[in-house]
This record gives structure tokens, C-alpha cells and sequence, in this order.
């Protein structure tokens, strides 16, 4: 199993009260990757659960550190400092929590926060570094700057506050005073992922490509799936890294995930209305069940009523290795018109990244460049396509 | 696509023809090359063509209606009219001219 998939079956062991088992499966994944950010947060709210404070802060400050918008772990640092009756810096990282806009897959954090802060949603303060996020994401990175700025002329050390703007920068391609921004942040947060995204792609660009992939290797050590990196450059026309392949965990069947249906991993979207799906049934070995020796059959939509996308459905067969229906699948998915480009990219690239698929993986993704007028980009990619060996047959 | 496919098959039945290319803004390239060529020929002509367009563009020379190259061995030429794009590769010693007239002439039945 990928390592993100071990950790959606221990955040939902931890929704469903089991954090004995959460914390198992989170251990699983640490005992191979021992920066893991999201298995090392899992392990932070158990110990939170037992009142192992100091524990559970040791963990969130790695945390915070990797992933400054991370607004689970700065919800969890608030919470505890509020147990230990340290009410400024609890009132502190709440501000931090509600100026990080947690997305509608994340109230409990935003809950948590204000609760802290006593407020109800409808007196929460509109801040520079609220209005920055908010423009970041909707896409005007150029306004999201002015606002980082501001926001940072009132509290300079707040590093989530640099990182959006070192984001903005990056997006603007304005990429000198991007590396200025991430080389600040390091000094705070030498483990910041973005940061290491951000200035690895920046080395590449300037041609010191070793000391970029070198840099992207570290991020690899907390975030090993590069889920991060790839849904950020994915962002771009092209980019010359190389992003490794998804690794895979053997979990011992006395700790196999068999109950209950844990939202499935996928790379990160930019937008709110691509959060992760809920698969449609339990996962076995072979991953959520779709429809079974039916090629045409459509994607099962979940009990719940959460849709499983044509998205989801193609990245599990990627998972499958079922390389004669992936490609069916990725064939469809590049000829529909208005699917989010970022999110295409990153499954293309991610397909693109299977040794046994890269040819007609590379060639895909090409020919989605080409449909989306970005010619420089499917270039690069067809030129991957003709490096790389011809697909195996499933 | 039946578009696409359609002016393809008319492009490869010209005379001196010896492989083409065609695509309509927003979608994938379609080819018919010699069978010893790579796979990915099409893709990597059209997006080379795309490419070398931007680049004319972005300097400020206007928008590229055709280009014309000579290898050792082939002479391409690369067309566009609308969202229409037609790129053939033919002989050393095959008349451009009158080709680019017959593609030119199908590129506007399309648009």
C-alpha cells in the first residue's frame, strides 16, 4: 500500500475512536519513514488523546515545520497549550489556525480554534493574512502578495504568512525573490516541503539540477509519495525534475486495514471541490472494488452518495497496474473538456511514472498539453514518450 | 476527430506525400507517418511546431502562417489556417509550391 493510503486507514481508525490502531498503522509507516509529516501527526493526536503533551508537541513542532499551512497540527498545538493553561500562545496559533482558511474538509480544526479564541464564525477577524490565503487559492497570486506583504509587516516571523507569499512569487514566476523568500523560511523551518519544492525548482531552472534533486530528495524523506511537489508542479508548463516513483509499504496482515472505508489518497487538488473521495467500498489489496470484467461499466458512486471520480477511478487502476483499462480510462479523461488541468497533469505524471506505463504515459500527457495549448510543455512530454521504453502489456 | 481523420487521409493521398500531420486548436495531433518513424513523431512535430509559433510570436514577428524545413532527405511544411493545422513531409524533389497551394485549399474547406 502507498504510505498515504496506511494513513487515510489511521485517520479514519482515529474518527471512528480506535486511535490504538491509528497510532499502530501511523508507527507502521514512521518504522519505514521516520519524517513521515502525516503518519508523525497521526502519532501527535494520540499522544494529545493520552495527555502526552510534551510527546505530542515534539511531534507537532516536526509538523509545523515540514508543513507550515498544515492547520491540523497548528488546531492539535493550540488545543495543548490551552490544556497547559497558556492561553496567549493557545490564543496565538488559533489566530494561526482561521488566517490558514482550513478547507470544508477541515472544521474540526477551525472549530477548535474558535473555541479558543471564544468567537462564533461571524467575528472572525478578516485579516491581510486571511484575505492572502484566500487570493492564493482563488488564483490572483498577484493580490495574494500585496496581502502577504501586509500581513507580514505586522508579524514578520510568521512563517505560513512568508510561505504564502513565497508561493505567490513562485506562481508570478518572479522566482530570485521566491528563493529569498524560502531561504528565510528554512532558517525558521529547515524542513518546510514547499519551501524545498519551490527552491529545488528554482536550482533546476538556473541549471544546478544535482543540488535541486538532492533538495526535492529531502521532501521526499517526509512526504515520500511527493504528493506536495507533485501537485505544485504540476502547476507549471514544465519543469525538470524528476519526481521518483510512488513507493509502496507491505503492511503485515495483523495490522491490514479490513473495516470501514477510508477516504481515498490521492495527490492534492488546489481546489476545494477536489478533496479527497470517499471510496466506494472497503479496501482489500486490490483497492476499492469497481465494476469487475466490465470495461464500459461507469465508476460506482460511494454509499454515501460521495462521487468516485473518473479521476479516482483511473488512478486506482494505475494502482492495480491494469494498464489495458488505465489507458482506456486516462484516453477518456484527455478528451473531456473542463477537467482542472492541475489535477490531469499530476495523474498523467503520476501514470507517466510507472516504469511499465511511461511510454504511453508521457505520450497522454503530451497529447492533454496539446489540447490545452501548451505546446512548449507537450513537447517535453512527447519527448519523454519517445525515451522512454515501449508500455508492457498488462 | 472524423474531421481530423478525414483531412489526414485526403492530405496522405496527395501526390509526393510521404507522411502528415493534422490538429484543430484544442486537440490532439493526429499522423500518418512512415511506420519506421517513432510513435510519437506526430505529437512531438505538432508540439515542435506549436513551440517554434510561440516563440515567433512572443519576439514580436506576428503569428506564423506557415514554415517550411529541408532535412537530408525530406521537405516539411507545416500550414495553419484558423484552428486548423496541417504539416506534411514530402520529397527533396517534390513540388512545395503546388503542395502548399493543395493543403492551403483543404485547410479551408475545414475552417
Amino acid at each position: 500500500m502507498r504510505p498515504s493510503e496506511i494513513i487515510e486507514h489511521a485517520r479514519q481508525a482515529f474518527r471512528e475512536g480506535a486511535p490504538d490502531r491509528a497510532v499502530e498503522l501511523a508507527e507502521h509507516v514512521i518504522a519505514r519513514y521516520p519524517r513521515h509529516a502525516s503518519a508523525r501527526l497521526v502519532r501527535a493526536l494520540k499522544a494529545e488523546v493520552d495527555g502526552e503533551l510534551d510527546q505530542a508537541l515534539e511531534d507537532l513542532r516536526f509538523v509545523t515545520s515540514a508543513e507550515p499551512l498544515n492547520a491540523r497540527a497548528a488546531a492539535a498545538t493550540a488545543r495543548i497549550f490551552k490544556l497547559r493553561d497558556d492561553d496567549a500562545r493557545a490564543q496565538d496559533e488559533a489566530r494561526r489556525v482561521v488566517e490558514l482558511v482550513p478547507d470544508v474538509s477541515d472544521n474540526a480544526s477551525l472549530e477548535s480554534a474558535l473555541d479558543i479564541l471564544g468567537v462564533d464564525a461571524d467575528a472572525l477577524p478578516m485579516t491581510p493574512g486571511v484575505f492572502a490565503r484566500i487570493h492564493l487559492r482563488s488564483g490572483w497570486p498577484g493580490t495574494a502578495e500585496r496581502y502577504a506583504r501586509r500581513a507580514l509587516d505586522e508579524e514578520p516571523d510568521r512563517i505560513d504568512i512568508r510561505l504564502t507569499l513565497a508561493e505567490a512569487l513562485w506562481q508570478l514566476n518572479r522566482l530570485s525573490q521566491c528563493e529569498e523568500q524560502c531561504t528565510i523560511i528554512f532558517d525558521r523551518a529547515n524542513d518546510c516541503v514547499r519551501a524545498a519544492v519551490m527552491l529545488a525548482h528554482v536550482l533546476a531552472e538556473r541549471g544546478r539540477m544535482a543540488e535541486g534533486q538532492d533538495l526535492l530528495g529531502r521532501a521526499g524523506e517526509i512526504d515520500p509519495e511527493y504528493l506536495e511537489a507533485r501537485q505544485m508542479l504540476a502547476q507549471l508548463e514544465i519543469h525538470r525534475l524528476v519526481l521518483p516513483d510512488v513507493p509502496q509499504i507491505d503492511v503485515p496482515t495483523s495490522i491490514r486495514p479490513s473495516d470501514g472505508a477510508p477516504e481515498a489518497a490521492t495527490t492534492p487538488s488546489t481546489s476545494p471541490d477536489h478533496q479527497a473521495p470517499t471510496v466506494a467500498e472497503q479496501p482489500s489489496d486490490d483497492g476499492p472494488a469497481m465494476p469487475e470484467g466490465d470495461s464500459e461499466a461507469e465508476p460506482a458512486a460511494a454509499p454515501d452518495g460521495a462521487a468516485f471520480t473518473q479521476i479516482d477511478w483511473a488512478r486506482e487502476l494505475i494502482r492495480r497496474e491494469d494498464w489495458r483499462e488505465a489507458e482506456r480510462v486516462l484516453r477518456e479523461i484527455v478528451e473531456e473538456e473542463g477537467l482542472p488541468e492541475v489535477d490531469v497533469d499530476a495523474l498523467l505524471e503520476e501514470a507517466a511514472g510507472r516504469p511499465a506505463f511511461a511510454a504511453t504515459g508521457w505520450q497522454l500527457l503530451g497529447d492533454f498539453r496539446m489540447r490545452t495549448h501548451r505546446p512548449q510543455a507537450a513537447a517535453e512530454a512527447y519527448l519523454r514518450a519517445a525515451d522512454s521504453p515501449e508500455a508492457t502489456d498488462a | 476527430m472524423p474531421d481530423a481523420q478525414a483531412l489526414l487521409a485526403d492530405l496522405k493521398a496527395l501526390d509526393d506525400v510521404d507522411g502528415a500531420v493534422v490538429w484543430r486548436a484544442g486537440e490532439a495531433p493526429l499522423g500518418d507517418l512512415a511506420e519506421n518513424v517513432s510513435p510519437v513523431a506526430p505529437g512531438l512535430l505538432a508540439s515542435g511546431i506549436g513551440t517554434m509559433e510561440q516563440v515567433v510570436e512572443t519576439v514580436g514577428l506576428g503569428k506564423v502562417d506557415e514554415l517550411w524545413f529541408l532535412t537530408e532527405a525530406h521537405q516539411g511544411l507545416a500550414v495553419r489556417l484558423g484552428d486548423w493545422q496541417a504539416i506534411i513531409l514530402v520529397s527533396l524533389d517534390a513540388d512545395i509550391d503546388s503542395l502548399r497551394n493543395a493543403v492551403t485549399e483543404r485547410l479551408e474547406r475545414q475552417a
